[in-house]
């Protein structure tokens, strides 16, 4: 089997989470996006990408104590487990590899 | 206390349904319960920010795009990789061959996108329709009731009520009862202790009664034996909403003392969350109701007798055995000839059920209709389709395909497009049911029961299954039928597919027009009804009144309270007049009395009297506008230690006294108090009680000074728009003691509007189903001639040829149109008329054969056909001979 690189919306979602440490859970992962990138992205492209990512095993998640404001439902936290780290490594490396001497283009357009 | 959410989580709980939608459709685990739980999160902030409103139409669509999202996933990982190069149907059994028809039925589909859409809007609105029917019958009627074995459990059948004498002697002499106890629907009780005042209803039962229903509390202990004598039943079991939202699901409320209306009770135990026993979720705690079974009466209202099926012994021999101790029980009672007439055993699902259950099986024949109208069209559409296929057809079957592969194709092909359509009629369901549910009134048995559940799904998928099979057979044979040289020959005349095919059409359309006059003449019958229950005098007045419920902690002192209450709203502006009753006409049932009159011996045998009775003061006939006929109404001279009074209505004078003057005349309720004679004072004019179709009957009125009771409603008539005093008259209540609950506000014409809600929601739906038919038949009509005139362009031209004005040949297509309306409509007024049957009990102020409804929807479904038949057959009178001649 080809080893496969992440997809955007997925290498987003990881480094989202990253930032987000501890406190990564859906609605707040949505915010951050927002916040960070202007990127605004549909909560079911969302909790699509982490039921996939955790279905790789790149992520892992735990359920918190349910509160009053949330319907007695409880909280998915999910971080980001070893695997996922090494796909970022990765992904990163390999973009990091391709775009080396190409930063010069980007000023073109001044 | 308000009753438990329905549809909406609460005031600011998310939408139910839609929550629904998603846990159905999201396997269970953590990430449903993360998704959820953010999606409940944002809602409420939402519902800060932008209100109920806009946050539930941003639930909506954010649980759309999360459905859409996830099935776009999943089809994504299913098909992934497997793009395999099937170039047709292979030969050959088994799933793999199956599957193959499935992809070649998919694509065939894909490309005939209109075709396909035409049928899977109308299997969506036609499963979609049944299956949201069926998910309300099935909750109200089908479903067990969530007890231990629920088919053994039984109540005594009867119009009559029981009492502690009865359940002792069952318990001695049933043998086919292996517990009996009773339950009553109770009553009102002040919950002390909050921070504001509630009111909660008890129900009231033996202490065997969970035994008997086969129930085991969640929490803590059942009622022991004993509980429920004298002096010893101080002790409730708290429904389990009321556990979560009073006591914080706190655990260690068992052995705590709570103050209901004043009393000390002991909290024994916690009833599970699906504890419903009456139909109703309305009972927030349960506690004992003593009974002396010496007594053959029972002097606080409904009560019903439950038991338990002994095992080994079936409903019938209960039953037959509840006939032979009848007698018995009369004897032993020294009873009259009427007693325990009509004593049988059914089980307590059947009584909890009652007389809804003909409205719901009205409904439920009202959805298969609407399924079999789909049906018809999809067979329509399928045999148009053929049509258009016959040279795909003739080249497989020349090719050496058989007729039974060729059948099974085709057949596959109508169940994806039944079965995709049942897939999106299941979203319609879900809308629906939750409708439907909106639209019940709040006292349906068991309405908090009717959910989407496994029970529905397949029903759903059984009726998609069915319909793609039985509908898709018929246009499947008749292709199969096609051979190479009927093809040559009937498409050099100008035909493409077989007679057969289209006299098949023909009836399909026939059996949607009939189906659809039947809806129509039903919903017109319902829509008649509701206008004529609209205007019917309840005999007091209706508009400019508010009515509630208070409740005052407990009996002492409970007479000046309610004069200080009265007195108080009185002073307030724009207010004319205040009065109190129990049990507000129509919206609540009453308790009845039977009647002696003074110094009339009744002969052994005979029945006394019966009259419901009702304790209300001096304002009451005031504010409701309730006409004096003779005599007085009560005023102060009637205090709790003078002459026992009454007042009686037009209808209980009659009965009691014939023509002969009635006041002044003494009679002694029989009410298992100690009973007094009474004299009455006063006659006032009839009303409407039970509900507007049915006459008031007899009533007694007695003064609430004699009568005190602590749970009244309070009726205010104003001025004003009587909404905006609700507050000024909230802060008066409360002025006289800040612990008085206040609930159930409503103005009188919202009792009354509410009061009809049955015959409203058999209306709405036979309307929609019928306005649904009504389209889908003139669809049906239009699809049929359409067809008919493309087939006869060249003949049609030869007509024009040969000299045959516009006219004719317009009138040639209407006649052939118009034929089949005729027939569709004879059968739908031979259906309707059978169908008045049921529609009978639901009826009101019109006759279920009525000629003026029947005629009127005749002649409107005759001129949509009309109207369908129009538009092809002015194509068909604009065919330029030349044309048409030439293009052959």
């Amino acid at each position: 089997m080809t080893e496969r690189y992440l997809g955007e919306f997925e290498h987003m979602v990881l480094l989202t989470i990253l930032h987000l440490r501890s406190e990564a859970y859906g609605v707040r992962i949505m915010e951050e996006l927002q916040r960070r990138i202007e990127r605004r992205s549909t909560r079911g492209s969302l909790y699509v990408t982490l039921d996939r990512l955790e279905k790789k095993g790149l992520l892992e998640s735990r359920l918190a104590d349910p509160t009053p404001e949330r319907g007695g439902r409880r909280k998915r936290f999910v971080s980001v487990t070893p695997a996922g780290m090494e796909a970022l490594r990765k992904s990163r490396h390999a973009l990091l590899e391709l775009w080396r001497d190409l930063e010069p283009l980007l000023d073109d357009g001044r | 206390m308000s009753p438990p959410p329905r549809d909406d989580g609460g005031p600011s709980g998310p939408p139910r349904t839609a929550e629904r939608l998603l846990e159905w459709l999201l396997p269970p685990g953590p990430a449903r319960e993360g998704l959820l739980g953010d999606l409940a999160e944002e809602h409420a902030d939402r519902v800060v920010r932008d209100g109920v409103a806009r946050a539930h139409a941003w639930y909506w669509s954010s649980a759309a795009g999360l459905t859409s999202a996830y099935v776009i996933e999943r089809t994504r990982t299913v098909f992934a990789g497997r793009r395999s190069s099937v170039t047709g149907p292979h030969s050959g059994t088994g799933l793999a061959s199956i599957a193959a028809d499935v992809r070649y039925a998919v694509r065939t589909l894909s490309r005939s996108r209109g075709f396909a859409c035409a049928a899977l809007v109308t299997m969506a609105l036609g499963i979609g329709a049944n299956t949201a029917v069926f998910a309300v019958v099935n909750g109200v009627l089908f479903r067990p009731l969530p007890l231990d074995d629920p088919d053994a459990v039984v109540a005594v059948d009867s119009r009559r009520f029981y009492g502690g004498r009865e359940v002792a002697f069952l318990r001695v002499n049933a043998a086919s009862l292996a517990a009996v106890g009773w339950l009553s629907p109770g009553w009102g009780y002040a919950l002390g202790g909050g921070a504001e005042p509630t009111q909660i209803q008890a129900g009231r039962t033996s202490a065997n009664i969970l035994d008997v229903l086969g129930a085991r509390p969640a929490l803590g202990r059942a009622f022991l034996p004993g509980e429920d004598m004298p002096g010893r039943e101080d002790v409730v079991i708290l429904g389990h909403a009321l556990w979560v939202q009073q006591f914080g699901s706190d655990p260690d409320v068992i052995g705590r003392r709570i103050t209901l209306s004043g009393i000390p009770h002991e909290v024994v135990g916690v009833l599970p969350p699906d504890f419903g026993v009456l139909g109703t979720p309305a009972h927030d705690v349960w506690m004992p109701l003593p009974m002396d079974p010496s007594l053959w009466y029972y002097s606080g209202g409904a009560l019903q007798i439950v038991g338990r099926l002994a095992e080994g012994f079936t409903l019938a021999q209960a039953d037959a055995e509840a006939a032979a101790l009848a007698g018995a029980m009369r004897a032993e009672f020294g009873e009259t000839e009427d007693y325990a007439a009509e004593f049988g055993i059914v089980t307590l699902a059947a009584l909890v059920v009652g007389d809804s259950r003909s409205t719901f099986l009205l409904l439920l024949g009202a959805g298969a209709f609407i399924l079999l109208i789909a049906g018809a069209n999809l067979g329509g559409l399928l045999l148009a389709r053929t049509t258009g296929r016959s040279a795909e057809v003739t080249v497989r079957l020349s090719l050496g395909a058989s007729r039974g592969r060729l059948i099974r194709q085709l057949v596959t092909e109508s169940a994806v497009l039944s079965i995709v359509g049942g897939a999106l009629g299941l979203v319609v369901a879900f809308v629906g049911v939750s409708v439907i549910v909106r639209l019940l009134p709040p006292t349906t048995p068991r309405l908090h029961e009717i959910a989407v559940d496994h029970t529905v799904l397949l029903a759903c998928l059984g009726a998609s299954i069915v319909t793609g099979l039985v509908f898709g057979l018929a246009p499947a044979v008749a292709a199969s039928r096609t051979t190479l040289q009927r093809v040559l020959r009937e498409t050099s005349g100008g035909s493409g597919t077989s007679g057969g095919a289209q006299r098949m059409r023909r009836a399909m359309v026939v059996a949607q027009i009939a189906l659809a006059m039947v809806l129509l003449v039903g919903a017109g019958l319902m829509i008649r009804t509701l206008h004529n229950l609209g205007s019917v005098d309840p005999g007091f007045r209706t508009d400019g009144v508010l009515t509630m419920k208070l409740q005052t902690p407990g009996l002492d002192g409970v007479t000046q309270i309610y004069d200080d209450v009265r007195e108080r709203v009185r002073a307030l502006p724009a207010v004319r007049s205040v009065g109190t009753t129990l049990h507000f006409p129509i919206k609540e049932s009453s308790w009845t009395a039977r009647i002696e009159i003074e110094g009339v011996q009744t002969p052994p045998g005979s029945a006394l009297p019966t009259a419901t009775w009702r304790s209300v003061d001096e304002g009451f006939f005031a504010a409701l506008a309730i006409p004096l006929v003779d005599g007085r109404v009560f005023d102060d001279r009637d205090g709790e230690s003078t002459e026992q009074v009454v007042v009686v209505n037009q209808s209980l004078a009659r009965l009691l006294f014939g023509s002969q003057p009635v006041v002044g005349q003494r009679i002694r309720p029989l009410l298992g108090e100690p009973d007094q004679l009474s004299t009455i004072v006063g006659v006032v004019g009839d009303v409407r009680t039970q509900a507007l179709r049915t006459a008031g009957g007899p009533i007694l009125y007695r003064p609430a000074a004699q009568r005190p009771v602590a749970a009244r409603t309070l009726v205010v008539h104003t001025e004003l728009d009587p909404n905006t005093l609700l507050g000024p008259i909230r802060e008066a209540v409360w002025s006289v003691d800040p612990g008085i609950p206040i609930s159930d506000v409503a103005t009188v014409d919202q009792v009354l509007y509410r009061s009809i809600a049955r015959p409203r929601v058999v209306a709405v739906l036979l309307g929609t189903f019928a306005g649904l038919g009504l389209v889908l038949g003139a669809v049906g009509v239009y699809g049929v001639i359409a067809y008919s005139v493309g087939r006869r362009t060249r003949e049609i031209g030869v007509r024009m040829a040969l000299g045959a004005e516009h006219g004719s040949v317009l009138g040639l297509v209407l006649r052939q149109g118009m034929a089949l309306a005729a027939i569709g409509v004879v059968i739908g007024i031979a259906g309707a008329v059978l169908m008045g049957r049921f529609l009978a009990s639901m009826v009101y102020g019109v006759p279920t054969t009525d000629v003026t409804t029947f005629a009127v929807l005749s002649f409107g479904l005759f001129m949509v056909a009309a109207l369908a038949t129009y538009l092809p057959a002015r194509r068909a009178a604009r065919i330029d001979p030349v044309e048409a001649l030439r293009g052959s």
